[in-house]
């Protein structure tokens, strides 16, 4: 049996599910045992994580450490996010037998996917925007450019008109 | 709470008629049985008396009974002692299969480092040997093959006889490890045609640390362990008397019962197979469909993790295991279920179900009701989906 702490987790996890509108989500597995994280996150405009959530195919171990961290990322910064380790993970829990430690990696992989899937989206969005934003100036520049020839065709009309009025 | 033991593959309790017959060997009748005067005698009498029920539950002679501390060192006996009898002859090589308890695989991985070749026979999704592939590999330098009588994870019985056959009529030795078949199928040694067997006391409602290992007279074996007279020169140290005592009281149990537990296992094992497919949905039911011990049920639950299903059952009073026990603490996957190709993702979420004949059809609609809320408790937050993890008996 695990101690106190996993086995509250893992019966009563507080993070399970999925998160609608995560705009990060993670997917780690383990090669050998097949246990499968997927953590969502959802990451405001000032870079917070906001909320996150887990779902988990593992033992009670896996299914705590999903726990613990979605916990513990809440309010978390990206970049604080990015710098947490396997070490901080492992020293929320008294004790994690040595032949489940592999678990702990398997949570950071998934943080770690989450967090490149975030970038991705947030990259890509940028990247929309910025074309939007390109799109949009070519667009008014495209219609100053046409008030303009219009403008200049009006002034020739005028000037016409006046070279014409003076003939 | 009222607890439902359903791991009696792992062990079994001693049941009151071994435990009476017991008792004695520990207080008054405690005689070295080596001793010649009245204790010792006392004990061997009763050795000799438990040699003779051992070896009516075989068909084997009560001079071919040896006592062991187990069916781990009788597995090793068999394999080293043959091996290093055998040791100067030109047959080196070793024929098993890729399902056997770890005390043969090991075994014959250590007697590969000795520079034994040992062939690893693949088996069927059923678990089964294939006999011509078994034909296949007899060689003019086999000198032994050593399959299973029936698997402690997925329960499929083996055809015993026929691989027994093929393998004496190229004049080879046969040993099968019997721990989880004695008092399940018939096993009679002399008509099989079968040179070794291994057998152990607590998967027989029989005590822990006892085991028999029953040697053909026409077999030559070397020791394994040295350092006395005992059991014929062939195995050193004291006999476990009280032990060996509850080891010939189960055995002769065991056979006695055979009809009438085996018809009451099955039944039940039938009725808990219905139950479960019948109300948890993607369930794979491993082993052969017929060919399988009574009390034996693996079951793969899709999409499920089965430490976790393991330890919410506990909660509930309820003991089975993951795979098999021997392995359990280990993250590698079960050998035997890599064996019978179960998907890794199906074999990660397989737990094993072993009846003894006092389960009650209210314990089996009890676990099957906690089987269905816990499932559906762990499906709810598993990101697995149903169509990425193979096939399913119920769907």
């Amino acid at each position: 049996m695990y101690n106190e702490d996993i086995m509250e987790r893992f019966l009563n996890p507080r993070y399970a599910g999925a998160l609608r509108g995560a705009n990060g989500v993670g997917l780690a597995k383990e090669p050998n045992t097949k246990e499968t994280i997927r953590l969502y996150i959802n990451v405001n405009e000032d870079a917070v994580i906001t909320n996150a959530k887990f779902k988990a195919f593992g033992s009670p171990v896996v299914i705590a450490l999903a726990d613990a961290l979605s916990q513990m990322i809440i309010g978390m910064s990206i970049v604080e996010a990015q710098e947490l380790n396997e070490a901080r993970l492992i020293n929320m829990f008294e004790e994690i037998p040595q032949e489940r430690i592999y678990a702990v990696f398997l949570a950071i992989d998934a943080l770690n996917e989450a967090i490149d899937d975030y970038a991705k989206k947030l990259k890509r969005l940028q990247e929309k925007l910025l074309k939007e934003s390109q799109l949009q100036e070519s667009k008014q520049n495209d219609k100053k450019e046409e008030l303009q020839n219009n403008e200049n065709d009006a002034e020739q009309n005028v000037m016409f008109n006046i070279d014409d009025y003076y003939e | 709470m009222n607890r439902i033991y359903l791991d009696n593959a792992a062990s079994t309790s001693v049941s009151n008629e071994v435990l009476n017959e017991m008792l004695p060997y520990f207080t008054n009748m405690f005689g070295n049985p080596s001793s010649l005067h009245y204790f010792g005698r006392t004990t061997n009498e009763a050795l000799d008396v438990s040699r003779d029920r051992i070896a009516k539950a075989i068909g084997a002679k009560p001079n071919e009974i040896y006592f062991t501390s187990g069916a781990t060192e009788s597995n090793n006996w068999a394999l080293l002692g043959i091996a290093e009898k055998f040791q100067n002859s030109d047959k080196k090589h070793i024929i098993t299969s890729q399902i056997e308890h770890p005390s043969i695989l090991e075994t014959c991985k250590y007697l590969e480092t000795k520079g034994f070749k040992v062939t690893y026979l693949p088996v069927d999704s059923d678990g089964l040997v294939s006999i011509a592939e078994l034909l296949h590999q007899l060689n003019s330098n086999t000198l032994l093959v050593s399959i299973m009588t029936a698997n402690n994870e997925i329960g499929t019985i083996q055809n015993l006889k026929a691989i027994a056959k093929t393998v004496k009529e190229k004049g080879v030795l046969f040993h099968t490890d019997a721990t989880q078949a004695i008092g399940a199928i018939n096993i009679d040694v002399k008509e099989m045609g079968i040179d070794m067997l291994t057998l152990s006391g607590h998967k027989i409602n029989g005590p822990k640390g006892i085991g028999a290992l029953y040697i053909a007279n026409d077999v030559e074996i070397a020791p394994l362990l040295h350092g006395g007279h005992q059991e014929r020169n062939l195995r050193a140290g004291t006999v476990n008397v009280a032990g060996a005592v509850g080891l010939g009281k189960a055995c002769e149990i065991a056979c006695r019962d055979i009809i009438i537990n085996s018809q009451k296992l099955r039944r039940m094992r039938d009725y808990f197979v219905e139950q479960v497919m019948n109300k948890i949905p993607y369930v794979k039911l491993n082993g052969h469909k017929f060919q399988r011990l009574p009390n034996s049920i693996s079951l793969s639950f899709g999409m499920v993790e089965a430490e976790a299903l393991m330890m919410m059952l506990d909660l509930q009073g309820i003991a089975v295991s993951v795979g098999s026990s021997c392995s359990s603490g280990s993250v590698e996957p079960s050998h035997v279920l890599k064996a019978i190709k179960l998907s890794p993702e199906l074999a990660a979420g397989t737990i094993r179900i072993t009846i003894s004949k006092n389960i009650t059809k209210e314990d089996i609609d009890f676990v099957v009701e906690k089987l269905e809320e816990i499932v559906k408790k762990l499906r709810a937050i598993s990101p697995l989906t149903k169509s990425s993890i193979g096939e399913f008996d119920n769907v």
